[in-house]
């Protein structure tokens, strides 16, 4: 299940595509022409919501398997939502949905991969959930990394994160990291 | 020169109640040359950090001068299967969607 599918979320879901069981992915969000530079999303996705959108791209292109819910994450329907799961990968852009996952996967015992990049788009952590403390935003509301800038970069940490993931569906392991444009560290 | 306090000669095996220094900045990446001690405060690993940033004395990264990396966050390992202590200090990553 991946929770949020926008640069980084719809980047692992391109490189999850083809792990077999249909995918689930979460985003109340819709896409806007600021998206497409970014992030798997396509002009034919434009105002939709965006888990609705992915589902129909990566059906569409190949025909990947994706429920899409095309809801919000609240403390009233995260345990719902999210029980279940084989794996969580948080890939959300608030503190509040990350404090929201990690307090549900803790109590589901929910094995839970998050996924996080900095403002300026050249650093990114793949962290498993017994490394993980959410970070706030420095300037509550500051805009996202939303040209295509960072596209590569969202695109190297995406394809980890699906990486990580998929090594631990197939073999257990749970390996944490850390990203930059051209490094990528082990740090558990 | 506080700093320089923290320090003992590298490379080698890393001692008992030290750790390596990482350093993410600008999207470089690289080792402090010294290891530090592990329960240094979080003021004095940004501070040893911006000291070896503007010294230019990190592999990797740039040589910045004046940098305080106040709003930096400093991570802590302790040694795992084939790493030593580490302590990682690197930009905040409250992104993802």
């Amino acid at each position: 299940m991946i929770v949020g599918v926008g640069a980084l979320g719809s980047h692992v879901a391109l490189f999850a595509r083809n792990w077999g069981n249909p995918l689930r992915v979460i985003d109340h969000d819709r896409v806007e022409a600021k998206n497409l530079a970014a992030q798997v999303h396509t002009r034919m996705g434009l105002g939709a919501n965006k888990a609705v959108g992915l589902q129909r791209t990566l059906q569409g292109l190949f025909g990947t398997r994706v429920e899409a819910i095309p809801h919000r994450l609240t403390a009233d329907n995260a345990a719902q939502l999210l029980g279940g799961a084989a794996l969580v990968l948080d890939c959300t852009d608030n503190i509040e949905a990350r404090r929201l996952i990690t307090a549900a996967v803790r109590v589901t015992a929910i094995p839970c991969l998050h996924g996080a990049v900095s403002a300026d788009g050249m650093f990114a952590r793949v962290v498993w959930d017994e490394l993980f403390v959410p970070d706030a935003e420095g300037t509550p509301g500051a805009a996202t990394c939303e040209g295509g800038v960072a596209l590569p970069f969202f695109a190297m940490t995406g394809a980890q994160m699906a990486g990580v993931a998929q090594a631990f569906l197939v073999a257990g392991a749970r390996v944490s990291y850390q990203l930059t444009p051209t490094s990528i560290i082990r740090i558990g | 020169m506080e700093a320089q306090q923290n320090v003992v000669p590298f490379p080698g095996v890393i001692p008992e109640g030290m750790a390596r220094l990482n350093v993410t900045f600008s999207g470089s990446n690289g080792d402090l040359a010294e290891p530090v001690a592990f329960d240094l405060a979080d003021v004095d690993v940004r501070r040893i950090a911006a000291e070896a940033i503007a010294a230019g004395s990190i592999p990797g990264i740039a040589r910045v001068m004046g940098l305080d990396l106040v709003d930096f966050v400093v991570d802590r390992f302790g040694p795992t299967e084939g790493l030593p202590a580490r302590l990682m200090i690197r930009p905040k990553v409250p992104f993802g969607a």
